[in-house]
């Protein structure tokens, strides 16, 4: 059997492509990129049955507005957040340990956010702070080393006697009253003096913000001053190497973020670091912010510290605004043009695609509208759903080649080489460097590891054991746009001109998939892979249909796992907040399988009981019988292979798919059933379907 | 068997701090003692074979260490140089167990009834630290108990280094040298990251000392706040961890930093010196052992009807009724376990009882 699926599996492996993009997959990308899952049966149906293309649309345009008031678009939300400031997300199916992520104050001010649909610039400027958790004296040392719970971590700045029972008094009191966990009112920390008020900023004085970018005596907060250039201003700093010797890298690596600290605490080292060019082009902006942060190493402090944003903006100039605390600091990120337009990029990546180029002209518009839109992250979320570029997106030919179209790709490298002291990282700024020469080299590094030339040569990256390889589109991707000029979103080429290098790229060869960015289609631009957690919730939607109960938990063995084989599955890298795999991996389609096998009960179903599965030709005389006891065979191939593209239907949507596609999908699991002959029955058939179909990627992209 | 004194061992290794929480573990061999009050109320186990045993203290005994720490950072000095500091503290330790009063082999008279497979540290063990002269001051959010009366024993933690004269502009009239945030750092998982990384472990905040520059020695007098912490054990002093670093408030408001580096090995040296002499402790009974409640990590916690069902196998309900009833004595919590012969008959069963002083 196990063989069988593995043909199953094999076969819908190969793509297919749409001929075009319907209105039935625009409301499934919708759906999927505001809830996770896919449209309901009768969402599916509603906009089937509408004949009028202007119909569908407003159709969709209603969607957008129910589906944006679902708690299931706050989870999202709260995900793709989780993301960003690369701190864990909670595991949808897996078990967790420790931290609870949803009692986190971090997760409460994301989850009122979203929910209120408040200013965005609240992740910097909150001051007050929602408590769920204050427990302390557990003896069970693994449970969670921060050491301090929610409550506790802001009792220095409440700095009120008895702060900590008072919020369990009123936690007691509301859980008396409420009847679920979940509905409890979480308690309202409200800082009373200015002094307070100041030394809070939104999501940078949270306890998992702390936890997640820890500080010693010598890194002095950088890693967080780090963290808020990256996540509010979009200017990702890396640890570089000096010229010197192997002291300077490792302090390097120790100063920003690398492994532990145990001799290397010398001021001498300290002046080097500060004195050096290379250091310098970031510290100069680093360590002003993250003075705000001295002493408030562990918890918020009742007094501010001062500090200042520092940073050159791109005509030069550079912005020296002192502040006293971090929330003065949160206040003035939120004023500067780069914020706006760094968090519009965010929203972009979300909404439109990492992958998609926004040009800067383009970039400044939208933050002019995101700015007009009280910066309010429904509104834009709206807008940007009703623009040209998600409803019309542009095709590209191999010219067109951005730096954007290359990075998720190249964020994959960033998975391993991020901590790596010295390894360009690929995936966040470029050019890698405002010397071409070591933009031309990094780049050459790459043609030679990945062996884009294709010499007979050893490709060294990524590795074999990276459980992901550079092949069909993306490296063809990725050779054009190195060919092209290696182009960043302006269209200007960061390749010395006239240099070796430049006349090498000639010779790195195409394989003519860059031709399938010409038409839209399956698991190419502006379509994308779900997400693992994404892949949970519709597996559930799915299951949850079959046992015919919403309140029926699924949830039988095989479908939970160790948080630890996360990455395995292709779960998001705590480092580089993107996951390893582009596509589900296969120790994921395995879980999957096991999944399905377990919690797809539909063995001792009636065949009636299976009605809105099954077609009338199947259910002609079976109605009363266990699909278990039911003969695949028996049924003509014209009946079985309509029974398929039934399945198929309801597992992908309707219309979803051309009629050339789902016959295409359809005959490659009828085919690949075939061999099993007169054994097999509707049970196995359908299973083997929903196998086929759930790892296929009809159904994994959107 | 369960090993309830490994537990008790990992708990007194790190317990070093100012919570006066006790475990005990008494081997009764097959059987549950009698638990009564006797004279000066003190608690005694009894055995049907004629053993006794009273809950008793050490003597109270001060062991003072020194250990070195190094200056290795100092933004707060102009010109900044490493030196070497000495730190001077003292630790009393408390132990408390059920000590033979009666027993067949008369040289265990005196001594801790133990678990003969396990460690003789079956027993609660306090390690009161200088830290415990503060503590009153330490948390104002948070009641932690407190034992006043080891206070003086402890003395004051002293820092005694070649040149303190870089803390001069931050001296008042009185000498009185404020640190605003005090961390220690340790290499630890950061479960956040599931990266073993270096962290801040605990953080004490407005500590204020006096230091003599005569005699280059920083001696602490007051700690304002100490959060109350999830993991008490671990991050329960300002000493433990590699790294320790003070954050101080200069006049105009900025702030600068002093990292130490700390001799922590020599430090837990110490401790297993310590450790090791334990057991030769004298001990007498404490009286009026009313001033002790049995108390359980979770509160809810209900003996299991196996618990149950064991422990009447071993003991008669009545007796197992007296030790619930015990005057301002709630037994919370009974573990056992047992192994059972061929026959079915339990050979052998563990009994905790969990006590903490909140006088």
């Amino acid at each position: 059997m196990k063989a069988i699926i593995s043909i199953v599996l094999l076969l819908t492996s190969s793509f297919s492509f749409a001929e075009e993009t319907s209105s039935e997959s625009r409301l499934r990308k919708v759906s999927y990129l505001l809830r996770g899952h896919q449209p309901s049966v009768d969402e599916n149906d509603e906009i089937a049955n509408l004949i009028d293309l202007k119909d569908k649309d407003i159709f969709i345009e209603k969607k957008v507005d129910d589906f944006l008031s679902e708690e299931a678009f706050t989870d999202k939300m709260m995900e793709r957040l989780d993301e960003l400031f690369r701190v864990r997300i909670k595991n949808y199916r897996g078990r967790n340990y420790g931290i609870d992520q949803s009692k986190g104050s971090l997760d409460l001010l994301f989850k009122e956010l979203i929910e209120d649909n408040g200013s965005w610039d609240k992740l910097l400027t909150e001051t007050e702070y929602k408590i769920l958790d204050t427990s302390v004296d557990s003896d069970d040392f693994s449970e969670d080393p921060r050491g301090l719970s929610e409550g506790a971590f802001y009792a220095y700045n409440a700095s009120t006697p008895g702060f900590v029972q008072e919020i369990q008094e009123y936690l007691d009191s509301v859980e008396k009253e409420e009847s679920s966990d979940k509905d409890i009112t979480p308690y309202t920390y409200t800082p009373s003096t200015d002094d307070q008020r100041d030394s809070l900023a939104g999501a940078l004085t949270t306890n998992r913000f702390y936890s997640r970018y820890p500080t010693t005596r010598l890194n002095k907060n950088r890693k967080r001053a780090a963290a808020i250039f990256r996540i509010f201003l979009c200017d990702s700093m890396t640890p570089v190497v000096l010229s010197s010797d192997e002291d300077d890298r490792d302090l390097l690596n120790l100063s920003l973020g690398g492994g532990a600290v145990q001799d290397h605490g010398t001021a001498d080292a300290e002046a080097r670091h500060g004195s050096d060019p290379q250091c310098n082009s970031c510290h100069y902006k680093l360590d002003p912010a993250a003075n705000t942060f001295i002493g408030a190493g562990a918890f918020p402090n009742k007094r501010p510290s001062p500090g200042a944003l520092v940073y050159k903006r791109d005509d030069g100039s550079l912005l020296n605004i002192p502040v006293n605390g971090i929330g003065e600091l949160g206040v003035a990120i939120t004023q500067q043009p780069e914020y706006l337009q760094c968090q519009v990029q965010h929203f972009w990546n979300w909404f439109i695609g990492s992958d998609i180029p926004l040009g800067q002209q383009k970039k400044e518009e939208l933050a002019s509208k995101f700015n007009d839109l009280g910066r309010r992250p429904k509104d834009f979320i709206k807008h940007l759903l009703n623009s040209s570029d998600f409803i019309s997106p542009k095709t590209l030919d191999a010219d067109d080649i951005r730096f954007s179209h290359v990075k998720p790709i190249l964020q994959r490298c960033d998975s391993c080489h991020i901590n790596e002291v010295g390894a360009p990282i690929l995936g966040a700024k470029y050019p890698y460097s405002d010397t071409s020469g070591f933009n031309d080299f990094t780049l050459s590094m790459m043609v030679w590891a990945a062996n884009l030339k294709e010499h007979e040569q050893k490709v060294y990256m990524p590795p074999k054991n990276a459980g992901w390889k550079l092949e069909g589109l993306d490296r063809d991707l990725v050779k054009a746009w190195i060919r092209g000029g290696a182009k960043d979103d302006s269209g200007s080429s960061h390749i010395g001109e006239g240099t070796t290098f430049a006349k090498s790229v000639e010779e790195i060869p195409l394989e003519g998939h860059i031709e399938n960015l010409k038409r839209p289609g399956f698991g190419y631009l502006h379509n994308r892979y779900i997400n693992n957690y994404d892949f949970f919730r519709s597996l559930e939607f799915i299951i949850k249909k079959v046992e015919g109960s919403q309140d029926q938990a699924y949830d039988s063995g095989g479908c939970y796992f160790d948080e630890k084989d996360q990455s395995t599955f292709g779960f998001n890298i705590t480092a580089t907040g993107i996951p390893l795999f582009v596509k589900p991996s296969q120790s994921l389609i395995d879980l999957i399988n096991t999944c399905i096998d377990d919690s797809l009960r539909i063995s001792y179903k009636t065949a009636e009981e299976l009605n809105w599965l099954l077609t009338p030709e199947v259910l002609d005389r079976h109605e009363r019988q266990w699909v278990k006891d039911i003969k695949w065979f028996q049924y003509s191939e014209s009946i079985r292979l309509n029974q398929i593209k039934e399945i198929v239907t309801y597992l992908v949507g309707k219309n979803v798919l051309s009629d050339g596609e789902l016959l295409e999908i359809s005959l490659r699991i009828t085919e690949a059933i075939k061999p099993l002959e007169n054994k097999v029955m509707l049970d196995e058939v359908i299973r083997l379907t929903f196998k086929a179909v759930v790892t296929s990627p009809e159904f994994l992209v959107y | 068997m369960k090993k309830f004194g490994i537990v008790v061992f990992l708990v007194s290794v790190v317990s070093i701090n100012v919570f006066a929480e006790a475990k005990i573990t008494v081997d009764i061999k097959g059987e549950l003692p009698e638990v009564s009050r006797v004279e000066k109320g003190i608690l005694q186990i009894s055995y049907s074979d004629g053993r006794e045993a009273q809950l008793s203290i050490n003597e109270v005994k001060r062991w003072p260490f020194q250990y070195d720490a190094e200056i290795v950072e100092n933004t707060c000095a102009k010109d900044f140089k490493r030196q070497m500091c000495k730190y001077s503290l003292a630790i009393v330790p408390e132990v408390i167990g059920f000590v033979w009063t009666k027993h067949g082999e008369t040289e265990k008279i005196g001594s801790m009834v133990k678990d003969e497979d396990l460690d003789p540290l079956t027993t609660v063990t306090n390690l009161h630290m200088w830290d415990s002269k503060y503590v009153e001051s330490l948390s104002p959010v948070y009641k932690t108990p407190f034992t006043k009366k080891y206070q003086d024993e402890v003395g004051d933690m002293q820092l005694s280094c070649l040149d303190f004269s870089w803390a001069k502009p931050f001296l008042d009239e009185s000498s009185k040298f404020k640190i605003e945030e005090w961390t220690s750092e340790s290499n630890v998982e950061n479960e956040e990251t599931g990266l073993n990384q270096n962290l801040m472990v605990s953080a004490y905040m407005d500590i204020e000392s006096n230091i003599d520059l005569l005699k280059n020695e920083l001696k602490l007098t007051s700690i304002g706040f100490s959060p109350p912490l999830r993991e008490r054990p671990v991050l329960s002093s300002l000493l433990f961890g590699d790294v320790l670093g003070w954050s101080i408030r200069k006049k105009d408001n900025s702030m600068c930093e002093v990292a130490l580096k700390a001799d922590s090995q020599s430090f837990l040296g110490f401790l297993t010196t310590l450790f090791s002499n334990l057991g030769s402790f004298k001990f007498s009974p404490i009286e009026n052992v009313t001033d002790l409640e049995i108390y359980s990590d979770d509160q809810d916690e209900t003996i299991s009807d196996d618990d149950l069902d064991l422990l009447k196998k071993g003991v008669s309900e009545s007796d197992f009724n007296k030790i619930k009833e015990l005057s301002r004595l709630k037994l919370i919590d009974v573990s056992s376990s047992k192994s059972t012969t061929d026959s079915g008959e339990v050979s052998e069963a563990d009994f905790t009882i969990y006590v903490k002083e909140v006088n």
